[in-house]
């Protein structure tokens, strides 16, 4: 059994009269990347906010490493780092006078470890430069790095992916990787970029207009919603005469996509028989087949699209 | 504790990074030291007016004399080319001229004119012992009481028995005069048959007072005390100038480190929001009303900073314009009915410390905005508006719509240097009752900061 990090318990959160969170559990564990995946105002930077401190909550309660965010709120978030929508740092300063602020309003940071987590985050060369002259994916590392100081036991970020390049990109998920399976950290990560989060987590959570849809591991989520279709692309010489020699298939479940491809829905327990006998009667029939291959597994991010577009309904 | 120490620090660094707090500090300098020279130059200035009574003063008078041809012209004529004669320009011997004159009439019998000769003789001679006996003896004559006499003679006797010639700018000869004529007020005042109250009862407290402090300084042979410089002397002036003068003066620029306290307390909690910054600080291991505390407490701190900042380059501007020989003088009060003896620079601390509540009052105000609007705009213009609209608001208050709450509003009680020298608008405001008023205004804004910054969402 995983030994849970941050669980939140029935979070209920209201902007005047507004409801955004509606009765919100689940927890992460030390160890594993956790994903919070939802459309836009769905409410994943005000779950994140209450959970870092931010902001307060109307119903419920946030435990940080069993310690309860309303009892005890200078030892629950001293466990936790974050990073909130943007890395707006003090412009003024340089990253490194940004770090040893963060480093004097928490406890058992030295110089040694400052310089770690520069290392860490790649910005050794810029570090003395001013805040005001880094780009957003400089800034966003920064940000990391003052996340990371205090070596927190939950590493909260918000869309943390927001500016970089891809090999930024791929630096921060080989980071949050590390820090997860090797350091026993638990990680909470928002993000729009699916693929990414597919790369990336071990577990999803899903939310959506404040409700929490699902909580998953990524291939659970995935098997789940390809369903009982595989997708075979087919080359051929003549799409037209090639489809209609097609007959051990529903009408539905083939299409031409020009005139020398075609795409067929093949039920998975009987799909190995059915191809083999596509693939004998289109080439007897004189057909030219030059490919016949099963298309890519449907990825996280066609997942979301159709969960999302599906308002919310629960997946099979 | 250490960790409100350490936030401070935070906030230290942040405005000492910062371009626009040095370039406040340099124009306060910049200020204070325009300000001395400004201050020495109109005191020497009007000093340098004040010595009519001169050589051409004296011709020019006579040449009027003779144009005009008033009444008994001839007369003052003759007065003038006497003082002139005996170069006659201040002090005893004007007095004894003018009183000499007055004596003369074309009728006078046999005692007076014994009386303009002792006088007369006693000018010529510069011999003013002679002239103080002179002086007993007319008023042993004159006045019967032996209460009036010893009130009337008690200059002129202090003076011989001590052998204090009296001489214009002479401390103790100064010291001496102001002793005489407060005497006599005092006297008169005690022997009126009105009561003594109000106006008079405080200028009669004041006059006994200044007894006390003077005879003490007699007796202890006391050249220089420290004196607060009332605001409504400023332009009246001092006579001389030098580092207490100028310290005293000073107390006027107060309000100009209020002016820049305004801006770094409208900031310190609304350049967070503003910047973003405040999402990564609250998001630390520390309670919110920790943080506030801090950046409260900078505030305060660099309010006293640039007061000591400001005490100090008065100091050096005033030494270094007049000398720094009276710099270890003390001030002298009456307390309990006892003259106490304060270190100048300790007294002028005091002094400094109340202009600077002020300042203090005004910077929470702008504080406390600036954590409830997140706008250091409004925290800035909010409290300029106070500080400086303050005193017309009391004003219309007062005398136009003639209510009497106005004394419990912050407007009527900031001024506590004006209030603590007497000058307050309402009747019976003294300087408790202001910072009275004033204590509860600060709770109210420390508690209004305190729970806006506290709950409000970030
Ligand atoms: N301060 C606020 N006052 C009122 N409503 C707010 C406030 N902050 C957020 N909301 C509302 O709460 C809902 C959730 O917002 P939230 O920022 O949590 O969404 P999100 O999932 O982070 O979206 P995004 O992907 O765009 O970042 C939105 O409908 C938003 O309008
Ligand atoms: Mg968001």
């Amino acid at each position: 059994m995983p030994k849970s990090v941050l669980k939140v318990e029935n979070l209920n959160k209201h902007f005047g009269r507004r409801q955004i969170l509606h009765d919100i559990s689940f927890e992460t564990y030390a160890g594993e990347v956790f994903g919070f995946l939802g459309p836009n105002g769905a409410g994943k930077t005000t779950t994140i906010k209450i959970a870092v401190g931010l902001l307060s909550l109307d119903e419920g309660d946030i435990k940080i490493n069993g310690i309860s965010i309303k009892k005890d709120f200078e030892g629950a978030i001293a466990q936790v780092g974050g990073i909130v929508e943007n890395p707006e740092l003090y412009k003024y300063m340089s990253g490194m006078q940004n770090l040893k602020q963060y480093a004097r309003m928490r406890t058992g940071i030295d110089q040694k470890r400052i310089d770690e987590v520069i290392e860490l985050v790649g910005l050794k060369n810029r570090i003395n430069d001013r805040v005001g002259k880094y780009s957003l994916g400089m800034r966003q590392r920064l940000g990391v790095a003052q996340a990371l100081l205090h070596r927190p036991k939950l590493l909260v970020l918000d869309e943390p992916t927001n500016g970089l390049d891809p090999a930024g990109i791929k630096g921060l998920r080989d980071i949050l990787k590390d820090l997860a399976h090797k350091e026993q950290i638990s990680v909470l990560v928002s993000s729009h970029l699916m693929s990414e989060m597919e790369l990336m987590c071990d577990r999803v959570g899903i939310i959506m207009n404040g409700k929490l849809v699902d909580v998953k591991s990524v291939e659970e989520l995935i098997s789940s919603v390809s369903g009982e279709f595989v997708t075979y692309k087919l080359k051929v010489d003549n799409a037209t005469k090639a489809i209609s020699l097609i007959d051990n298939v529903n009408d539905d479940n083939k299409k031409i996509i020009d005139e020398t491809h075609i795409e067929v829905l093949i039920e998975k327990e009987n799909a190995d028989n059915v191809v083999s006998n596509i693939a004998h009667k289109l080439i007897t029939n004189g057909i030219k087949l030059s490919m016949l291959c099963p298309a890519e597994n449907k990825k996280l991010e066609d997942v979301f699209m159709e969960i999302t577009k599906n308002g919310g309904v629960q997946i099979a | 504790m250490l960790k409100l120490l350490r936030l401070m620090k935070n906030e230290f660094i942040k405005l000492s990074l910062k371009l626009s707090t040095w370039i406040m500090v340099i124009i306060i300098l910049a200020i204070c030291v325009a300000y001395s020279v400004g201050c020495y130059t109109m005191v020497k200035n009007s000093n340098s007016y004040s010595s009519y009574n001169s050589l051409t003063g004296y011709e020019y008078e006579i040449e009027y004399l003779r144009d005009t041809k008033q009444d008994g012209w001839e007369r003052q004529v003759e007065e003038l080319q006497f003082l002139i004669d005996n170069k006659v320009f201040d002090g005893w011997r004007a007095m004894a001229t003018h009183e000499m004159f007055e004596l003369k009439t074309d009728s006078m019998d046999k005692a007076t004119t014994e009386k303009i000769n002792i006088i007369k003789k006693s000018i010529e001679n510069s011999d003013w012992k002679m002239y103080y006996q002179f002086k007993i003896d007319d008023n042993n004559s004159i006045y019967s009481s032996s209460s009036d006499r010893e009130v009337q003679n008690w200059r002129y006797k202090y003076s011989l028995d001590n052998e204090i010639e009296p001489i214009v700018g002479e401390w103790k000869s100064d010291v001496i005069d102001e002793l005489a004529v407060a005497k006599i007020s005092v006297q008169r005042m005690e022997e009126s048959p009105n009561t003594i109250t109000g106006e008079a009862g405080k200028q009669y407290n004041e006059l006994k007072e200044s007894i006390k402090i003077n005879e003490y300084r007699l007796e202890n042979d006391i050249k220089y005390s420290v004196k607060d410089i009332e605001l409504s002397f400023i332009m009246g002036g001092p006579s001389t100038f030098d580092v207490w003068v100028m310290l005293g003066m000073g107390v006027q620029l107060i309000s100009t480190i209020g002016l820049i306290v305004i801006i770094i307390a409208g900031g310190i909690v609304a350049s967070e929001f503003s910047s973003g910054t405040i999402k990564f600080l609250l998001i630390n291991p520390v309670k919110r009303g920790k943080i506030l505390a801090s950046k409260y407490a900078v505030v305060v701190s660099v309010s006293f900073l640039l007061l000591l900042l400001m005490y100090l380059v008065f100091t050096v501007m005033g030494g270094l314009l007049s000398g720094f020989e009276n710099i270890g003088a003390s001030n002298l009060s009456v307390i309990n009915g006892k003259v106490v003896e304060i270190p100048g620079f300790l007294y002028m601390a005091k002094t400094y410390l109340l202009g600077s509540i002020n300042m203090i009052v005004m910077a929470t105000l702008a504080f406390t905005v600036s954590s409830l609007m997140r706008s250091s705009a409004i925290a800035i213009g909010v409290s300029m508006f106070a500080m400086m609209g303050g005193s017309i608001i009391d004003m219309i208050l007062k005398e136009v719509l003639r209510v009497d709450w106005g004394r419990y509003l912050i407007f009527s009680n900031i001024d506590i240097v004006n209030i603590s020298q007497g000058n307050s608008l309402y009747e019976g405001q003294t300087q408790g009752f202001a910072i009275a008023v004033l204590a509860v205004h600060m709770v109210i804004f420390w508690l209004t900061a305190w729970d806006g910054f506290v709950r409000r969402e970030v």
